[in-house]
């Protein structure tokens, strides 16, 4: 007589939906179950942008407000007391392309590197995949970047209508949205580095104010990368927010000097930069809660 | 239907102790370095033996939060894990949840898994009560439209459907809780991981959360518990497991556990207990190390018949009695013996304790428990004795498990009962019972 081998569960022919074990805890790139997880993210967007402004006066106002102001501001130290040139367009024009992008870079930057230090109280009580949350934070960041360009726009309306400011417009601009989301994963990809080595090395997050204020100055943000030596000019492309933002005014403001050589490489560097920051993440996000 | 929820493997999980900061960096990359050049790390620990380790759970500047654990839950059980503060309950669900990974083992699941380590996960306080429903119930791994249908219920259940448009920083925190304990009852996952959440909230509520809880259960769903509230593990969990420094000191019914939990540490009992023949008595009187803690403490005990009183040995149509001498150090206090009957495998048959106590002075007590004859079936039976008081919350003053033991004989020659059945007769008691035989 034999025993009919379905009388007894062994344990290792049950069927077990997960597995934990010191080894192996996740896959890279987990893009079905960040799928699952879709609405968590909308809802994380949601909590970013309606707590942000709840209790303030103007409220989602805020949006607008402070790229304005920041621009003022830039016009009259930058324009006013240093005169820097801006390429013959309208100097605050000028600023505020430069600002609306800027802000989206260390916006994303910013939230993405923070993300386990303000995360740490959920992240501690319950899994769900971690990357939600940064992934959250870059579309919430992107959202407020698509106010700020209504700004944008408003502006170059009112400078077209009234100011007789008449630019050539470029096809490229049709390109705006591949811009921003190069910049998002450019700052997506440093932010996940930042964040991975800071959950070990807590100094790092004390150098990132001082890096994206020195970053911001190797950017054609304030300055017309024609303000370069031209033969120095290839050291600046290295960073691959110059040529993108030199692109962006090119076809924006109709001033700007950038070959088409200099984008691809700014691509090829963002690429690099992501998935290396994602790679990062992906290793320090399973132990992170024991040491941060 | 005896499928597995959960399977824990050997677990074992190490902390770091301390800051981490100062050095790190450099003795990182002394250790790379070391690894790079094929040398031994520099500050690897100076002994791999395991042993050596497991004696106590902090290794230099290492501490194991968990040792060796290894369970099983099946399908819709509930299990209650208790232990004290640091014995590494918290740790285990957070590597259950995969909050965090073990250094060493494995944990296999088979279902859909939530948990309520803490109330209001995610919780964000300028958001209303609506909202964050939505939020904890996705942080929860629920999708919107799951939560969508089941809004209006989380709203009845957690009673603040006044304030649910509210921002939950203006609630109390029994409205907070309330709110989060209903987002993750009406979770409906298969396996529901809950710590410590019912230590907040009104006496109406606590019981309706068990309530829910049990409710839960029955409909399948397998359930892990932690609490220091022993009442509500006894009434919500089958089985309990009992961790001590990162061991696993004891699993089986939560009763059980709980007695072991809230005993002082054993006293000398461990070099009494043998497993082959029956301990019929013992005398705690002359021994350095009391059984009990400063209230009472154990004196002797014993096991006494009319046939035998050396080996153990008592005939099944006779009765038995265990008898047990405590010292009550701390009068005034309701004293409550109880004995606790085991078989040999560990089946619980009864568990006795006197039905009118007195609060008792100082002085000695002797607390006799008398078996029938006739009502224990054959084989062995061991007995552990203990001494609690229920007065403000369960106090046990010792519990000496296994402690006194003695075996039931049938000598079937002689047995009225058998009329010439000279096969076994299973069951766990064999009672003397009253019967009629009438012709209609």
């Amino acid at each position: 007589m034999k025993n009919n081998p379905t009388d007894i569960l062994n344990p290792e022919e049950q069927h077990w939906t997960k597995v934990i074990t010191s080894v192996h805890h996740s896959r890279f790139l987990n893009l079905k179950e960040i799928w699952a997880y879709k609405d968590l993210i909308a809802l994380f967007v949601n909590r970013d942008m309606a707590a942000n402004y709840k209790q303030t006066i103007l409220g989602p106002l805020w949006h607008f407000i402070n790229p304005l102001l920041t621009t003022i501001l830039f016009v009259i130290i930058f324009h006013y007391v240093a005169k820097v040139p801006t390429n013959g367009t309208p100097p605050l024009l000028f600023y505020l392309s430069g600002i609306v992008f800027w802000n989206l870079f260390t916006g994303v930057l910013n939230q993405s590197s923070n993300v386990f230090t303000t995360n740490a109280a959920i992240f501690g009580k319950v899994y769900f995949p971690r990357l939600t949350a940064p992934i959250a934070s870059v579309i919430t960041e992107m959202v407020k970047f698509c106010f700020q360009l209504v700004i944008l726009l408003i502006c170059f309306g009112v400078f077209v209508a009234f100011f007789g400011f008449r630019p050539e417009v470029h096809l490229t601009l049709l390109l705006l949205p591949v811009f921003a989301l190069m910049i998002a994963m450019f700052a997506f990809g440093l932010g996940c580095v930042f964040a991975s080595v800071s959950t070990k090395y807590k100094d790092i997050s004390m150098l990132l104010g001082f890096f994206t204020g020195l970053f911001m100055y190797a950017t054609p943000i304030i300055y017309p990368i024609s303000r370069i030596p031209e033969s120095k000019q290839w050291i600046w492309m290295l960073n691959p927010l110059a040529p993108i933002m030199e692109l962006f005014r090119l076809s924006f403001l109709g001033a700007g000097n950038v070959t088409m050589s200099q984008f691809g490489q700014g691509i090829v560097v963002i690429l690099i930069v992501f998935f290396g920051g994602l790679y990062l993440f992906h290793l320090s996000e399973k132990n992170f809660v024991d040491t941060i | 239907m005896s499928s597995l929820a959960i399977k824990v493997d050997n677990l074992w999980k190490q902390y770091r102790l301390g800051h981490y900061g100062h050095g790190m960096l450099y003795k990182d990359i002394q250790s790379f370095m070391a690894k790079a050049r094929g040398k031994d790390d520099p500050h690897a620990k100076i002994s791999d033996d395991e042993a050596l380790q497991v004696r106590e759970n902090v290794d230099g500047d290492r501490l194991w939060a968990l040792r060796d654990i290894s369970f099983e839950v099946k399908t819709g059980e509930r299990l209650g894990i208790i232990g004290l503060n640091g014995a590494g309950k918290s740790t285990l669900l957070k590597l259950i949840t995969g909050v965090t990974t073990p250094t060493k083992g494995s944990i296999r699941l088979n279902g859909r898994i939530s948990s309520l380590l803490e109330v209001g996960t995610g919780f964000h306080p300028e958001l209303t009560g609506r909202e964050n429903i939505y939020l904890n119930g996705a942080i929860l791994g629920m999708k919107r439209h799951e939560i969508t249908q089941r809004l209006d219920e989380i709203i009845d259940f957690s009673e603040v459907s006044d304030f649910i448009d509210t921002p939950v920083k203006r609630y109390s925190s029994g409205m907070y809780v309330r709110l989060a304990f209903s987002v993750a009852a009406h979770l409906e996952p298969e396996i529901l991981i809950l710590d410590e959440v019912l230590a907040v909230g009104d006496a109406k509520f606590q019981k309706k959360c068990i309530t829910k809880m049990k409710e839960i259960s029955q409909s399948g769903q397998t359930l892990l518990f932690v609490s220091h509230s022993m009442s509500t593990i006894t009434s919500i969990c089958h089985r309990a497991i009992l961790l001590e420094k990162g061991r696993l000191v004891d699993i089986g019914p939560s009763e059980e556990i709980i007695m072991r939990y809230f005993a002082p540490p054993s006293g000398p009992t461990a070099q009494i207990t043998e497993k082959a023949k029956n301990n019929v008595s013992f005398n705690f009187k002359n021994t350095d190390t009391p059984c009990g803690d400063e209230k009472a403490k154990l004196i002797e005990g014993k096991v006494f018949s009319d046939t035998d009183q050396k080996s153990g040995d008592i005939m099944i149509d006779s009765p038995v009695s265990i008898s047990m001498v405590f010292e009550v150090m701390w009068g005034g206090v309701k004293y409550i013996p109880n004995f606790h009957f085991y078989r040999e495998d560990g089946t619980c048959v009864f568990i006795s304790s006197p039905s009118d106590c007195r609060p008792l002075d100082t002085g000695n007590y002797t607390a006799v428990c008398n078996i029938p004859e006739s009502f224990l079936n054959e084989g062995k039976y061991s007995i552990s004795l203990a001494l609690s008081n229920f007065e403000n919350d369960t106090e046990v003053h010792f519990f000496e498990k296994d402690i006194l033991s003695f075996t039931i004989i049938d000598p079937i020659e002689g047995i009225t009962s058998r009329h010439g059945y000279y096969g076994p007769i299973p069951g766990t008691i064999r009672p003397y019972l009253k019967w009629t035989v009438t012709s209609n």
